[in-house]
């Protein structure tokens, strides 16, 4: 009895990521199911059932994998697709046989996804430099404005000129760092739809 | 040697089996298990699955002072497996095409 409330209670610290509700689902289906089975001991669950981290992680991944396509894309944040393929990362580990070939995939799609990093990053760059030139531009353009009026003029029209380019770019670079989230999410469930196929047995 | 189930398959499995008669999860199970081979916790991704796609619902009985969910299937879940029931057998039929096909010289 107690093993079972122990491992049950493990369950339950390995689906935190979940809301009250789905948790309780979960666990409440699997204490059931324990007590079906007639397992007693913590090691006959564990054979049966795995691990409480490796039945807590299968669980987690067909929440945050198995969703609509429209589900995906309006509440996707940058956040939610870091947590999408940590979950992938810790469900194909989770089986031992598929092991090797997910550390490969994991390190293409890794690959994919610092190349894409590394292009936003310099292109975040290169802006925050245009931003800092034209702050410089207006703050020299005002001071000049008291002491040589027409010069002062000069480099306040080129900063306004800058300002308006920012305010073009800014919705574009969002766009870009989004789009960019989408296909990394996009190539993770690729990846692990691939293993979910593989994996369901019989 | 063991054939993978897809998990279009798989649903539509645990539907038929609830089409019979309703099930509480370790009887369902047994069941799939003496038919297919998948390990035991296959089965509450795909129970959850179909009850967030209301294929089937949940209502609970007690049992020997503690609580037993029962699966029971719906009528959209009756819908959905005569389409899995369906593609199966298209799928068999291509399937054998293919297996008996006998060499044209």
């Amino acid at each position: 009895m107690k093993e079972i409330q122990e491992y049950l209670q493990e369950l339950s610290a390995n689906l935190y990521q979940l809301n009250q509700a789905d948790r309780q689902d979960a666990l409440q289906f699997y204490e059931e199911y324990i007590n079906d089975a007639g397992y007693a001991s913590k090691q006959e669950i564990e054979s049966n059932l795995g691990t409480p981290k490796q039945l807590g992680r299968r669980i987690l991944a067909e929440y945050f994998l198995k969703q609509d396509e429209q589900d995906l894309s309006n509440s996707l944040t940058t956040k939610r697709s870091i947590k999408t393929a940590w979950l992938v990362v810790l469900a194909l580990l989770a089986t031992p046989p598929t092991l090797i070939i997910g550390v490969i995939l994991l390190g293409v799609l890794m690959t994919v996804t610092f190349v894409l990093l590394g292009l936003l990053f310099g292109a975040l760059g290169l802006f925050l430099a245009a931003v800092f030139l034209t702050m410089v531009t207006l703050y020299v353009g005002v001071v000049l404005l008291f002491s040589n009026f027409v010069v002062g003029m000069f480099y306040l029209s080129i900063g306004l000129l800058g300002l308006g380019a920012i305010m073009i770019i800014i919705p574009i670079v969002s766009s870009i760092g989004r789009l960019i989230a989408i296909i990394v999410t996009r190539l993770t469930r690729i990846v692990f739809n691939f293993f979910k196929r593989r994996k369901v047995r019989g | 040697m063991k054939i993978q189930v897809s998990s279009d398959l798989l649903d539509g499995l645990v539907l038929a089996l609830l089409n019979k008669e309703d099930y509480y999860g370790y009887a369902l199970t047994q069941d799939m298990q003496s038919a297919i081979t998948i390990s035991e916790s296959t089965l509450y991704p795909v129970l959850r699955r179909l009850k967030k796609e209301a294929l089937v619902e949940t209502y609970d009985q007690p049992y020997q002072g503690r609580n037993r969910r029962y699966y029971r299937i719906t009528a959209d879940g009756k819908k959905h497996l005569e389409r899995v029931k369906k593609m199966w057998r298209d799928y068999q039929e291509s399937l054998n095409n293919i297996f008996e096909a006998k060499g044209e010289e």
